[in-house]
């Protein structure tokens, strides 16, 4: 069972130094600022999105056996945990699909291809399991979130984000 | 009445189905599976699929209505078919679980939840989509 939030791209900024600059580049840098605003706003709603798509997974997933195979209801106390996630979710890394997996917890995936995929499950207790696989690659594991993202996890979604073996 | 099978013996060149009971299990528009659609049970640990072979494919989708779908008040939005020695060459195991007729179990999934998803990940791209 999916709620489907659209992926968005990969948002990424140029950063230039401000000495030295013609007036053709104070210009785009200008515009450089003004679109980074703009993008930073726009990521900021598609963030806040997300908690009426989680919402609405755990909502759909609210009773046990909610896929027809004996799956377990979904477990609100991860809820936070989701959040906390997306929150620290890199500006430049693309959003997920929220869904939610068979034994209550949440799932995002990154899914481009049948061999370019990652996807990690939010725990109760704040452990994020996680599997990717890229061409005949596979990887994964299970690392806890304190107060960022796990450089795992990043990786992952950067592997299969920029199709990297 | 369906073509028999041998209940015991299961053929690596057979191919199961996965019957998926939900739009969000597969994308129509990718035209393939989503790993976590075949994914074990947390109530069993197990996979449940059906022996298709023998059958044409108004008898597997009637199959899946009738021992799936109708008992669990759903309806069946698609499929996913793969051969038994897709399940074997991840180390799982296909077991015949009768009744009803030509149901199997995939079992011998880890207990490690990031392997069975890893496991499901590489099952997923080798089955293929089956839309009613």
């Amino acid at each position: 069972m999916t709620v489907y939030a659209p992926a968005r791209n990969g948002l990424s900024f140029l950063f230039v130094p401000d000495s030295g600059l013609s007036q053709d580049a104070h210009e785009v840098h200008r515009i450089q600022a003004v679109n980074r605003d703009a993008s930073s706003s726009l990521v900021e709603i598609l963030k806040g999105q997300y908690i009426q798509y989680i919402s609405s997974a755990l909502a759909l997933a609210s009773q046990d056996d909610w896929d027809g195979y004996q799956a377990l209801a979904a477990d609100v106390s991860v809820f936070s945990y989701a959040l906390n996630f997306i929150n620290q979710l890199p500006i430049n890394y693309p959003l997920p699909e929220v869904a939610i997996d068979s034994d209550g917890e949440i799932a995002f995936e990154w899914d481009y291809e049948p061999r370019r995929i990652f996807s990690i499950r939010i725990g109760r207790d704040g452990w994020l399991n996680y599997a990717g696989l890229i061409g005949h690659s596979s990887f994964h594991g299970a690392e806890f979130m304190r107060d960022s993202i796990p450089p795992e996890i990043l990786n992952g979604i950067d592997r299969v984000a920029n199709n990297r073996r | 009445m369906l073509p028999t099978i041998d209940a015991n013996i299961i053929d690596h060149n057979e191919t199961v189905s996965r019957y998926l009971l939900s739009s969000s299990d597969f994308a129509t528009n990718k035209l393939r599976v989503k790993a976590r659609a075949l994914e074990p049970s947390p109530i069993d640990q197990s996979t449940s699929v059906f022996r298709v072979n023998g059958l044409t494919e108004n008898e597997i989708w009637d199959m899946g209505t009738r021992e799936v779908a109708d008992p669990r008040g759903r309806r069946i939005h698609a499929r996913a078919d793969f051969t038994v020695s897709h399940v074997l060459n991840l180390n799982l195991s296909v077991i015949p679980s009768e009744p009803p007729e030509r149901h199997a179990l995939i079992s011998g999934w880890s207990n490690e939840k990031h392997s069975r998803m890893a496991k499901a990940q590489e099952l997923a791209a080798q089955a293929s989509l089956k839309l009613p």
